[in-house]
């Protein structure tokens, strides 16, 4: 039965159907085509921009400082080059191991600690060591030897050894005294060279039977594993290898043309210094490498005269003191080499102990003294630009498109900034070839803000621009991958005047678009 | 194909083959059985009727016509939107009634008449402002720097509805009537609300939808995403598993006819209190607050190679995706009122007058119709119908009732132009229908009648 209702009711509904302005559904159902063309504004981006995020962003190798009166400046910071005192005791523990084994031609030797010209070395403390001596008796009758130091003493006792040698009886070897299998430690022992830098080492050597002093033809004496705590004296003139390294700037990374200004560009040296010496800087080269492949070194009277740093004195042994000089464009070119794109900075730095010797005070070296200089760059935002041109490429995809035929994007700048910016695109396919470029000729698409005389902004600046695309252009460039924009700033008045780009100041962007659909 | 669907609701609805409540030609000849539908106190003349399956169908759709919205070009059929969307008013009304008159039964005892019957009955109610259509198929561009007003109020609904009816004949002059009528909804789509406000900005088009639109459904409309709209309602697609369904309500219509002689007044009130709850399959879609769109925020990533501006419109769709819930609702039932007049001239012909009204979603519309009608055979009677609705006077419907035995059929039209000039009416009218007559009481003598002017 409820088969038969169903039935039923679709035979009523079909004749229904057929009573009816059948025709008409008929003609429905032989639609070729829905033609419609409609144009729809939507909102794309409405986005605010400060410049403290966006340069955030844009520089990876630097550090963004705010200062006090609100202008940015980029920190570009050099790896650390430091010494410490291993490379002034060099010569000595050179000389050490030189003469590691010391003949003693007769009683009373000097040996030279050092030969270095300006060094004059007052007192040495042995942080650790061991003294040996080997002396061998020709004589027929037995030795008593004394080996004596007189320069190198511990709480006021010089370092001297006694030994008694049997005599020889003229066959065989001869009998000697050493401490070879007992080295001395001289920890602590304290060593005063004479003005020539020498310590004296005397032996006396009387026989037992006649009373006479004698000579020992075979006496040596050694050194071993020595190390200095603390040196004093006179360091003039040593010239000691700083260090070099390369600071890169990729502010520029994406520039292609044009030019920055930067007003108050700086390049500051930092040195920490624990060398009781005075001392000072040699920059061996300061070059600095632009975008244009040119090399451009520093000019300036602290190149010239060498940099002075500052030292503790004899009361201050073990403190640090701190020396900052700074490369600004009063005492140097630095503007001109920082405002010609500079890409990367190398400097070669090297240092020269008491440069000159004409000072009554001695200095002093311990194990621990070092130094270190810290380079940094800075690149504060307050100068001009004319037609600084960067660009960069965007992965676009027009696939959501659908059915647009045409489009319209209006772009418009609530700028607070003081750079205006001129944008072209260029939209590229499948292998980066170019189908068409954004606008006709470069467009302004934000208008800096006015400044006043200390390059601070005034007002808010409003710019709108349009970037039409009718039918006939639209269409290529559904198939875009790519848009390569290449933007152009230029500071207010177009880089007649220093401007100052502040942290809290951004630019509002927004961009809406107009798009065509037919069917 | 969906939005397909949906634009021929919106703006060619009314070019399908369909059919409306404003009976405007059965109320004059009260004898027909299907007057009874429209005045529960009209009495057959004979004592035991069969109501054959039938269709009454009426539409109405304001300011466009099929032949505003499809034109033929170089041999193809096309959906002209543009030239669809210039005939439109500021708000534009479609109406559409498909009744299908599946059997019913009329016994007369005494003074008494009793009927049952079954109907399935299709309603649809469309009233859109021209901006709907304008934003969905030219854009919002034209309407930058303005507020516009989109929102539809719309209804369309089906449901079975069953009748018992009780007819008392009060002496020789009066009759009374009264018809129950229980409804089970098949399927529903309607909005409660429908406050849908969009201002495009003039400085780069940002968007703020001020809604308060709820639209409501029963077993017809899921929303799946912003391409994803399933409108599952055909009209004249009957499910047989939806007779008896949880969407239930009642209607009920009066009636009075008196029988002056020559003279008779009818009133009718139809489908009082008819209302509908709908309880099965349902989901309800509400935008309500402002929905601001200005566009992506994308300092983040502004450096970013891989920004992407299609995410704009993949935001748009997020912004304004409505909140689905499955509260159930009610909707209520035209209420229908008829003055009918008739006057018999001679004993061939007779002349009638109507006055019709509908109230519906907080609307009143009226109609006007005037009528003769000729027994040209004791087999055939014929009619002429002028209307006045809608605003519009171009309404000269026909009618004619056959009888063969105890067979009758009646054929009538509210619009014969529809039947001349299909493409370019704005209203379809007809009603087919079969009865089987039996035991026709004995009929009175015409030159007996009163003359309600003497």
């Amino acid at each position: 039965m409820k088969a038969m209702q169903k039935y039923f009711l679709k035979a009523v509904i079909a004749v229904s159907l057929l009573v009816g302005a059948c025709t008409q559904l008929e003609t429905f159902d032989e639609i070729d085509k829905v033609e419609y063309g409609a144009e729809y504004a939507i909102p794309l981006i409405n986005t605010q921009i400060s410049i403290d995020e966006l340069l955030e962003d844009f520089e990876e190798n630097s550090t963004l400082f705010v200062d006090p009166d609100g202008t940015l400046r980029f920190l570009y910071k050099g790896n650390v080059i430091s010494q410490n005192s291993d490379e002034v005791f060099a010569p000595f523990y050179e000389t050490l191991e030189t003469f590691s084994i010391i003949p003693l031609f007769s009683p009373d030797q000097a040996l030279p600690l050092y030969d270095e010209s300006g060094l004059e070395i007052q007192r040495i403390d042995i942080k650790q060591g061991q003294f040996i001596y080997y002396f061998r008796n020709p004589h027929p009758e037995r030795v008593e030897v004394t080996i004596t130091l007189p320069q190198v003493t511990k709480d006021g006792e010089a370092l001297s050894f006694t030994g008694s040698i049997p005599p020889y009886s003229g066959e065989g070897d001869e009998p000697f005294t050493t401490n070879l299998f007992a080295a001395a430690d001289i920890t602590e022992y304290e060593v005063n060279p004479d003005a020539s830098g020498n310590i004296q080492i005397t032996y006396f050597a009387q026989g037992q039977e006649t009373g006479e002093s004698l000579l020992l033809p075979s006496a040596y004496v050694s050194f071993q594993d020595v190390l200095f705590a603390y040196a004093e004296g006179f360091f003039a003139n040593q010239l000691y290898p700083g260090g070099s390294d390369t600071i890169h700037i990729d502010f520029f990374e994406n520039w292609t043309q044009g030019e920055v200004y930067f007003e108050e560009p700086k390049v500051n040296f930092y040195v920490e210094n624990s060398f009781g010496i005075p001392t000072q800087a040699i920059v061996k080269t300061f070059d600095v490498t632009t975008v244009r492949e040119e090399v451009l070194s520093i000019e300036s009277e602290l190149v010239d005269a060498g940099i002075n740093f500052n030292y503790p004195t004899l009361e201050e042994i073990g403190q640090t003191k701190e020396t900052a000089f700074t490369f600004d464009k009063n005492n140097s070119n630095i503007d001109q080499l920082l405002g010609a794109g500079p890409i990367s900075l190398f400097y070669d730095v090297d240092i020269l102990t008491s440069p000159g010797s004409d000072t009554d005070e001695p200095g002093f070296i311990t194990d621990s003294s070092f130094y270190r200089v810290n380079v940094e760059v800075e690149l504060p935002l307050f100068g001009n630009a004319r037609n600084f041109i960067a660009q960069d490429t965007f992965a676009i995809d027009f696939s959501g498109y659908g059915d647009v035929t045409a489009a319209e994007f209006k772009l418009v700048t609530d700028n607070d900034i003081p750079l205006a910016v001129d944008v072209q695109g260029y939209f590229r396919g499948e292998r980066g070839i170019i189908l068409d470029s954004l606008f006709n000729q470069p467009e302004r698409v934000a208008k800096a803000a006015p400044v006043d005389t200390q390059g601070f902004v005034t007002e808010t600046t409003t710019h709108t621009a349009f970037a039409d695309f009718a039918d006939e252009r639209f269409k290529p460039i559904k198939a875009a991958k790519q848009l390569l924009i290449v933007a152009s700033f230029s500071t207010t008045n177009d880089g007649e005047i220093p401007v100052r780009v502040l942290g809290n100041q951004s630019v509002d962007l927004r961009i809406g678009a107009k798009l065509k659909v037919e069917r | 194909m969906l939005r397909y669907k949906f634009a021929f609701i919106l703006i060619g609805f009314g070019v399908l083959p369909l059919a409306a409540q404003q009976d405007l030609s059965t109320p004059f000849y009260q004898n027909l059985w299907q007057a009874n539908r429209t005045n529960p106190a009209f009495m057959p003349e004979h004592k035991f009727v069969i109501g054959l399956p039938g269709i009454y169908n009426n539409l109405f759709v304001e300011n466009i016509t099929y032949n505003d919205l499809i034109v033929e070009r170089d041999g193809q059929n096309i959906v002209d939107v543009d030239q669809g969307i210039a005939s439109l008013d500021r708000d534009n009304l479609l109406r559409e009634n498909l009744d299908l008159e599946t059997i019913s039964l009329g016994f007369k005892r005494g003074n008494f008449l009793i009927s049952i019957g079954h109907t399935l009955r299709y309603n649809a109610y469309a009233n859109y402002p021209k901006t709907l259509p304008q934003l969905i198929w030219q854009g919002n561009a034209q309407f930058i720097d303005q507020n516009v007003a989109f929102g539809p109020d719309l209804q369309l609904n089906a449901y079975h509805e069953y009748g018992l009816g009780l007819a008392y004949q009060v002496g020789s002059k009066l009759s009374i009537g009264a018809k129950a009528k229980y409804l089970s909804g098949v399927a529903d789509v309607s909005t409660s609300r429908n406050d849908l406000r969009l201002s495009t900005s003039d400085d780069v088009y940002q968007l703020e939808l001020d809604a308060d639109f709820l639209v409501n459904s029963s077993g017809a409309l899921q929303y799946d995403g912003f391409d994803q709209l399933d409108l599952d309602f055909s009209f004249g697609q009957v499910e047989t598993e939806q007779l008896f369904s949880s969407n239930t309500g009642w209607a009920f219509d009066l009636g009075v006819h008196l029988d002056l002689g020559k003279l008779d007044i009818g009133i009718s009130a139809l489908d009082i209190g008819g209302q509908i709850d709908w309880q099965e399959d349902v989901r309800n879609y509400s935008l309500q607050g402002q929905f601001e769109y200005q566009g992506l925020n994308v300092a983040e990533s502004i450096l970013d190679s891989q920004t992407d501006l299609g995410n704009a419109i993949d935001t748009l769709r997020e912004i304004y995706n409505p909140i689905e819930t499955q509260q159930g609702y009610s909707t209520e039932l035209p209420l229908r009122t008829y003055l009918t007049l008739g006057y018999d001239l001679t004993q061939k012909i007779r002349l009638g007058a109507l006055f019709y009204t509908e109230s519906y979603r907080d609307e009143t519309y009226g109609a006007l119709a005037l009528n003769g009608q000729w027994a040209l055979h004791p087999f055939l009677t014929v009619g002429a119908t002028y209307a006045y609705r809608q605003q519009r006077f171009d309404n000269f419907g026909l009618q004619a009732i056959a009888k063969v035995g105890p067979v009758q059929v009646v054929a009538a039209t509210d619009n014969i132009f529809t039947v001349i000039q299909p493409k370019d009416s704005h209203s379809a009218n007809f009603r087919v229908g079969l009865n089987l007559l039996f035991n026709k009481a004995q009929e009175e003598d015409w030159n007996q009648r009163e003359s309600f002017f003497e």
